[in-house]
């Protein structure tokens, strides 16, 4: 065989070969990102949220979101959309000043609040804590709705120091409550909380609530 | 070529490292020079293929029928294709990297959330894209 047909043979070959190997690449990552995507649709943040289930927050972020490619996420609107969604909603969960209660899961969250007590004893710190804080907030919702004073989507924090200058809250449930969501915020946030502290945030959290008729 | 994915900026905000967006303009810097290099590797063979052509039908013992010379020059043509193609992606990494810089600042308001889970679960918690 001539040099030149040799030539030729080698080249086709390469070029088949480097455009096999493009178009697989491409395909592959676009399948991948495809399925991220579609997997990320789905309500797992809100469910996380409302079970206080860390692991399946932790699981969708690093292994759903974590799987886009940063190529798909910065040409797709719809991609930046669905990940800056999760994002706000765990962001303004885990921040003291936002309301922790979705519309329409309080019946649900006075139906399971109990189970707080439960995971703290369990070692479960930060689903315990994410649902003594709700617990908190849900009860001075109500103290507020039965005083009929407008409290919109403020957090916790928000509503103690309002119901408190509105007198709604007695000073004496006021400190034992501050104390409580201040501990409950820091374990939601994902700072360290030892299980002595989170007792004691259940204990607080039960002389406050006792005071204000939320137990 | 991997892309980058979101998981390295995942990995960047738990990594309690300071200055993460030295990190990533470093990482981004990487992944640009290993693609830059894949594109020069392209335009080299494209380029190869007709230099080694051109030099072949210089010489006058040689002669180079039609389809030798429709064979080479398609693949340098196919090679120098993907090589350009390669090009303007690896041009666009800009926008990978304002869009990376944008989310890895929202990330950032996670870390605490983020390190809770994975001290938690353990380090390679969430680490079914490396086993995969």
């Amino acid at each position: 065989m001539d040099f030149v047909s040799l030539l030729a043979i080698v080249s086709a070959l390469s070029s088949a070969a480097v455009a096999a190997f493009q178009g697989t690449i491409l395909r592959r990552t676009h399948e991948e990102a495809e399925k991220a995507l579609a997997e990320a649709r789905k309500p797992t943040v809100e469910l996380a949220l409302r079970e206080g289930d860390l692991k399946g927050l932790g699981d969708y972020f690093f292994d759903t979101l974590g799987r886009l490619p940063l190529a798909d996420y910065a040409e797709d609107t719809d991609a930046r959309r669905v990940v800056s969604d999760a994002v706000r909603n765990v962001e303004s969960f885990v921040r003291a000043d936002r309301s922790s209660v979705s519309d329409g899961s309080e019946t649900l969250i006075q139906a399971d609040a109990v189970r707080a007590e439960d995971e703290i004893a369990m070692g479960d710190l930060w689903a315990g804590l994410s649902r003594l804080r709700r617990r908190i907030e849900l009860a001075l919702r109500g103290a507020a709705r039965t005083a009929d004073i407008p409290v919109m989507r403020m957090g916790p924090s928000q509503l103690l120091r309002r119901l408190t200058a509105e007198e709604v809250v007695p000073k004496s449930a006021a400190r034992p409550l501050h104390r409580a969501i201040g501990i409950c915020n820091r374990g939601v946030h994902g700072d360290y909380v030892s299980s002595e502290e989170a007792e004691e945030a259940l204990a607080l959290a039960a002389d406050g609530l006792a005071q204000i008729g939320g137990q | 070529m991997q892309d980058l994915t979101v998981r390295q900026l995942l990995d960047l905000t738990t990594a309690e490292v300071p200055n993460t967006s030295e990190h990533l303009k470093k990482a981004f810097e990487w992944h640009f020079e290993r693609s830059m290099t894949g594109v020069k590797l392209l335009f080299g063979a494209a380029g190869s293929f007709l230099v080694a052509l051109i030099a072949a039908a210089l010489k006058e013992d040689i002669d180079v029928a039609w389809w030798q010379l429709a064979v080479i020059g398609a693949s340098a043509l196919l090679t120098a294709g993907i090589g350009m193609w390669r090009y303007k992606v690896t041009r666009d990494v800009y926008r990978q990297y304002f869009a990376a810089l944008q989310l890895l600042r929202e990330l950032e308001s996670l870390g605490p959330l983020l390190r809770r889970y994975q001290s938690t679960y353990g380090v390679w918690a969430g680490s079914k894209e490396r086993e995969r």
